[in-house]
This record gives C-alpha cells, structure tokens and sequence, in this order.
C-alpha cells in the first residue's frame, strides 16, 4: 500500500479502538469526532485541554491519537515530547496523527521531530485522514529511540544509514555490502 | 554518536484493517463525508464571520486591530481547512503575511486587505484546482514575498 491511495475493497474495522481526539477549538473537534464516528470510531474521547489528555493517557488505553497542532505556545509539539518520552507505556507507542493548521518550514520541521505517525497538513478530506490510518496500521513501523528523536522510525524503508554515514541500528546494512540507497525520511 | 534503541510494540491498532467486520473503505468515506456535512452550515457562518471580523480590522487599520490578524486568520484557516480549501490557502498566506510584518517592525494594511478581499472573493470558489483559485493565490504569494521570511539569511531574503 502506498500514502496515496486506498483500494477500493480494503475493510477497516475501528469498532473496538479507542480514539483520543486533542483540539482547542470546539467546532473542529466536534467535527473531527463526527469524522471518526463515520470511520466507524465509536470509542472517541473528545479533549480540548493538553494536560488532561496526559491524565487520560495514563489512565485508560488509547488506541490512536488524533491531535491539532494549533494550541497556543507549541504546546501540541510539547505534548508529543512527553508522550513520546515520558508517558507510560503502551500509551507512549500510540499511533499519533498530528494536524497543522499554519504551515511553515519551522512548523513541518517540529511536527516532523515530534515524534508522529502521520503530519496532515490542513486543508485536509476525509480521504486523506482514512489514507494515513490504514497507513499507520499497514506500516507497522517500529519505534527509535535516540538523544535526539523518540517516536516511530522515519527512515521507515530500512535500507541502511543515509550514505557515508555508519548505521546506529544494529540491523542495518554494512556500509561496504550494501547498495547505494536513497535514506527515505517519512512523517 | 549513540546508538539507536529500536522497538517493534504489539498494538492492537496495528490489526484494525485485518479485523473481521468493520466497513469498506468506500462506505467510511462515505459516513464520513455525510457527517462532516452536517457541521457545514455553521462552520460556514463562524468562517464568514471571523472574515467580517478580518475586514472590520483591515477598515479600521488601529494596532489593537494589527495584534489579532495572525489569530483570526488562523481561526479562518482552520475551519476553511476542513470545508473550504481555496480560503484555507487564502489564510495560510495571510498568517504568513502576519508573522512577516511582526518580525519585519513594518505593518501594511493594504496587503492585509487584499488577503481578505481574497477570501470573499473565492467564497464561491472552493476547488484548489480553479486557475482562478491559483491565479489569486500566485497574487498573494508576491505580496507575501515583499516581506522577509522570519530567520531567513540575508541571501535567502535577496
């Protein structure tokens, strides 16, 4: 499966899922909650306040994390650091999709090191946000944790370490055995 | 440099597109339009009017008025990001805009009100893919540009 398309016959089953949407804004989450229900999300908890969502998160499980990025003081890029470092597992390994709202270099570059599955930049269809959860699901890809990034790997087709570089994975190519390959970073 | 920690979780969200039952993707798609269609209307009348509250401020061009054009306008944005994706552009640039001039000490109501005038202007055009919609946005794109992007080097700025 690629991020651009879904086939036509591919079933998703949310039923069961637990889907924590975090927004500031009132009328978006109400919509973005109406959007789950209709991708069949009958679990949804509906949150306008980041330090709540924390609390939520270390009380219940929660299968996905829908979060816009719009709240004041980048506190949704704060929120991803803690969940990411500091919130308990398997809350801190929960597929995350990060909407922005304002779209600059500097804010694509955070919510790409903020540790999310998928970055959606608005404006946004129902289409792209059904893609990127079957994305998620598909993928599977595994979590990294370094000094410097906690979240799920972006160099997600592991073809070895960027070129000239030695890998820090321990399943990564040999420098010397493998191909020449593109690092393939994905947010 | 240190090494890397990999780890693969189990998580039950990994199993939702092999899970028995559940919906197509065509009929989620089409529960999920339906029920963002319901919000429409009143998303609609909250966007136009945060643009009057735009266009009063672009009118009256008082500071107090300069300090919430970055806010209302991503206000705008994030409504018209679920429902009206040329405004939404149309917004994005105007937050741009907004955060330029902060950074630039100089305020400009005209390129302000050419942003909002925009957004009226495409109310009746929604669809990106209008040359219209591109034409207008190319438009913004150099007004934006008269104004430097904020940490840009000097050369970059040139």
């Amino acid at each position: 499966m690629n991020s651009a398309s879904l086939p036509s016959h591919l079933r998703i089953n949310l039923e069961a899922s637990v889907v924590l949407l975090i927004d500031s804004n009132p009328m978006t989450l109400e919509v973005m909650s109406a959007v789950f229900y209709g991708f069949g999300a009958k679990n949804r908890i509906k949150c306008m306040d980041l330090l709540e969502a924390r609390h939520i998160l270390a009380a219940q499980r929660i299968d996905l994390i829908f979060i816009d990025a719009n709240f004041p003081n980048e506190g949704a890029f704060d929120f991803m650091r803690w969940l990411r470092r500091e919130a308990p597992e398997p809350a801190c390994f929960a597929p995350t999709i990060l909407l922005t709202g304002h779209t600059t270099r500097s804010i694509v570059r955070k919510a790409r090191d903020s540790g999310a599955h998928a970055v959606v930049a608005k404006p946004v269809t129902t289409g792209i946000l059904l893609n990127r959860l079957a994305w998620i699901a598909h993928e599977r890809r595994p979590f990294v944790n370094t000094e410097i990034y906690a979240g799920p790997d972006r160099r997600w087709k592991n073809e070895g370490a960027p070129i000239g570089e030695n890998g820090r994975r321990a399943n990564d190519p040999d420098e010397q055995a493998a191909e020449p390959q593109k690092d393939v970073v994905n947010v | 440099m240190s090494a890397a920690q990999q780890i693969r979780p189990k998580l039950a969200f990994y199993d939702v597109l092999d899970k028995p039952g559940g919906a197509s993707v065509d009929d989620a798609l089409a529960r999920a339009d339906r029920a963002l269609e319901q919000h429409r209307g009143l998303a609609l009348a909250e966007m136009s009017r945060l643009i009057r509250a735009l266009e009063l401020g672009a009118q009256s061009r008082r500071d107090q008025d300069a300090a919430n054009v970055f806010q209302q306008s991503l206000d705008v944005l994030n409504l018209a990001g679920l429902y009206h994706p040329s405004i939404c552009r149309v917004a994005n640039s105007l937050c741009d805009l907004a955060e330029r001039m902060k950074a630039a000490g100089r305020w400009d109501w005209p390129s302000v009100g050419v942003h909002v005038s925009s957004m009226r202007l495409l109310t009746d055009r929604a669809d990106n893919s209008d040359p219209a919609v591109a034409s207008v946005l190319r438009g913004l794109a150099e007004v934006v540009a008269r104004f430097p992007e904020p940490g840009a080097s000097p050369a970059r700025q040139a």
